[in-house]
């Protein structure tokens, strides 16, 4: 049995005299251990889809679908229930570490709370399992910054810090929303190293969710590629970067910058990415696409099954595209 | 184009730059020092690329070539004149020549005015002589070069995409048919797809007419993909200068090589097999540097020598220069990007 089943997750959110669809339709699974990537651009709904799993989405959102965690359904659950599903099952890293801890209150004690919130624990033990958690994240000197203020920390101290708190109950699964958009390339290279290190160490699932193709290679097993709030292609990581089966997915690695080479061009995808109250008609990309044909204007492909290894793609085409590519 | 040797366009002479930050009516301020001693020179119709973390003064430097920020001490010398010597409405005649892209692109546009308003600025600011129809007439061909449709001429930039509105910032910075310009992080609040569209026009662009680009960017792979040369600044100091080529193959300083490293690859096999070298610590405050190489603390390299005596920058061949004591030894030892 997967971890996490998603079954026709689909996000919308109340807007004054309308309602917007941000998510349509998504499935994917996970298994223990795994990591995933989320990849997408922005308004892509791969934000979004993660909130949802936990019940994180803004009071005027709504979600429908199925989402089970290790076989029960946990969308639409009430606000206690959830409570107990997220730190304890579920833990959730966020995109700016400045922001995601309570400036008022020292390092140690907003680490403590989850120990006793959710565990039990007297405080005493809590201590010394929070200062044990610092330092598996890897901060020099844990009894130190577990005395400090969040102000006292730097950057990645404070997403370590993010990391140790989510880690905190051993959750099984653990989401990390663009955990290094906002830091240093060097000290990004070290929080992927620490994520790699610590979901082998505690055996922890881990759905990435990123717009950088690096941090997927670097990091991920499988990989869901997202666009305007549908699911374009799923499967392995290699099977999708080495033989990409969507417009979509091969224009991304198109578009991506090699550090190792100087190419002339990159082969961009043309226009941008649409509007999500006026979607185009059937495939959402195919005003981007190259390769699209009668069909794709008129019928939204479904996500379906091919080869072997889970892979899905959402596309009319079927023949190989790097060859058409190249004709075209 | 392709760079011209010996011609220089722009020439750096031991800039420095110091902001005093906090202090009080009792307190005296600290001082950030977040350029010191910076030279260098940029050859007509060639890209530099400005590499570094936050805090390494590489927005700052773009800032001080333009004048937008003063430096505090040495030279910056447009075709020969030093520009801090110029008064103001000298200047401003410059500016013509000398123009700036900002990294978001849609806080750095005017939301009441129209995109054929913000791209005629600098025309009436810096091109009085022309006349309301031949701005008009200039407009709308920079519309077209940096590919907008004209007929978005009365649109205002809320009505634009991200992409859009950074060709929007391009063309107000291209219309006063400038030689320089700086581009300072002009993709990094893009996506993907959108970013390379975006590379993809600027390299365009830069052959139509002529440019020389100060490439400003954290991501390394971007600023490689644009430049023919690239700085690499740590902590307000120059720690290497190199071709593209050079530095991605062959780097000298271990910072340089450390970012390198640390640079994710969009290649699942090769960054499985990678063996990253990751840097540990983070960059040290700017207000209270190490002592010696500001590098030191976080050098694998790292002597007694390091701490005591700041390392000078000095020639490594091919046009090459390199700050770092030890670079000759580090030199002989296997590249770390060898395991790449």
């Amino acid at each position: 049995m997967a971890l996490l089943d998603v079954k026709d997750l689909s996000i919308g959110f109340h807007m004054p005299g309308r309602d917007v669809q941000v998510v349509d339709k998504v499935s994917f699974s996970l298994d223990e251990r795994q990591t995933m990537a989320i990849v997408g651009e922005s308004g892509s709904g791969k934000t979004q889809t993660a909130f949802s799993l936990i019940g994180l989405l803004a009071g005027n959102g709504y979600a429908s679908g199925s989402v089970k965690f290790e076989g029960n359904e946990i969308l639409g659950l009430d606000e206690s229930k959830l409570n107990k599903v997220r730190a304890e099952q579920i833990a959730m890293i966020f995109q700016d570490p400045m922001t995601s801890l309570n400036p008022y209150i020292r390092v140690g004690e907003q680490l403590v709370e989850v120990l006793k919130l959710h565990k039990g624990m007297q405080y005493a033990a809590a201590e010394a399992e929070s200062i044990r958690m610092l330092d598996a994240v890897k901060l020099p000197d844990a009894r130190n910054i577990f005395s400090r203020y969040p102000h006292e920390c730097s950057g990645g101290m404070r997403q370590r810090i993010m990391i140790a708190m989510a880690l905190l109950c051993r959750p099984k699964l653990l989401i990390a929303d663009e955990p290094t958009t906002a830091l240093d390339v060097t000290v990004q290279a070290q929080m992927l190293e620490l994520f790699k290190s610590l979901t082998a160490e505690f055996g922890t699932a881990l759905i990435i969710i990123t717009h950088d193709l690096g941090v997927v290679a670097g990091l991920a097993d499988r990989m869901l590629v997202m666009y305007a709030g549908r699911a374009v292609e799923t499967g392995a990581v290699d099977e999708l970067f080495y033989d990409p089966r969507h417009p979509y997915t091969l224009g991304l690695l198109n578009s991506t910058p090699h550090v190792e080479v100087r190419a002339n061009r990159l082969n961009s995808i043309t226009g941008s990415p649409p509007n999500l109250e006026h979607l185009p008609s059937g495939c959402a990309f195919h005003p981007r696409c190259a390769f699209r044909f009668e069909r794709c204007f008129a019928e939204v492909p479904a996500l379906v099954g091919f080869g072997d290894g889970g892979r899905k793609k959402a596309c009319h085409y079927t023949s190989p595209l790097v060859a058409e590519e190249n004709a075209a | 184009m392709s760079p011209t040797p010996g011609n220089a366009l722009l020439r750096i002479d031991n800039l420095s730059k110091t902001f005093s930050v906090g202090g009080g009516l009792f307190r005296k301020p600290l001082k950030l020092k977040a350029l010191q001693d910076i030279s260098f020179t940029i050859e007509r119709g060639e890209t530099l690329g400005i590499v570094g973390e936050s805090g390494c003064g590489k927005s700052t430097l773009g800032r001080c070539i333009l004048q937008l920020l003063r430096p505090d001490e040495g030279r910056v010398l447009w075709l020969g004149d030093n520009l801090l010597d110029l008064d103001p409405e000298e200047m401003r005649k410059k500016r013509r020549d000398l123009q700036i892209i900002f990294q978001d692109p849609q806080a750095s546009l005017n939301p009441r005015m129209t995109v054929g308003e913000i791209v005629a600025d600098p025309l009436k600011a810096l091109m009085p002589e022309l006349s309301a129809n031949q701005r008009r007439q200039r407009v709308m061909e920079m519309m077209e070069a940096v590919g907008l449709q004209p007929e978005m001429i009365n649109r205002y930039p809320h009505e634009f995409s991200g992409g859009q509105a950074q060709r929007i910032g391009i063309a107000r910075a291209l219309i006063t048919e400038p030689k320089l310009i700086v581009c300072d992080e002009p993709v990094s609040a893009l996506d993907v797809s959108i970013q390379a569209q975006i590379l993809n026009l600027l390299s365009e662009l830069k052959d139509q007419f002529g440019l020389t680009l100060v490439f400003i960017s954290h991501n390394l792979s971007v600023v490689r993909h644009v430049s023919d040369r690239i700085l690499v600044l740590y902590l307000g100091r120059m720690v290497e200068l190199a071709s593209g080529d050079d530095l991605y193959q062959d780097a000298k300083h271990p910072y340089t090589r450390a970012l390198l490293t640390a640079v994710p690859i969009a290649d699942p096999k090769r960054a499985r097999l990678r063996n990253i070298d990751a840097l540990t610590g983070e960059i040290p405050s700017p207000i209270n540097p190490p002592s010696g190489c500001a590098f030191r603390t976080r050098c694998r390299y790292a002597i007694s020598l390091c701490a005591e005596k700041r390392p000078p920058l000095e020639p490594a061949g091919d046009g090459r220069l390199v700050a770092c004591h030890r670079w000759r030894e580090i030199d002989d030892t296997p590249a770390m990007l060898e395991a790449v």
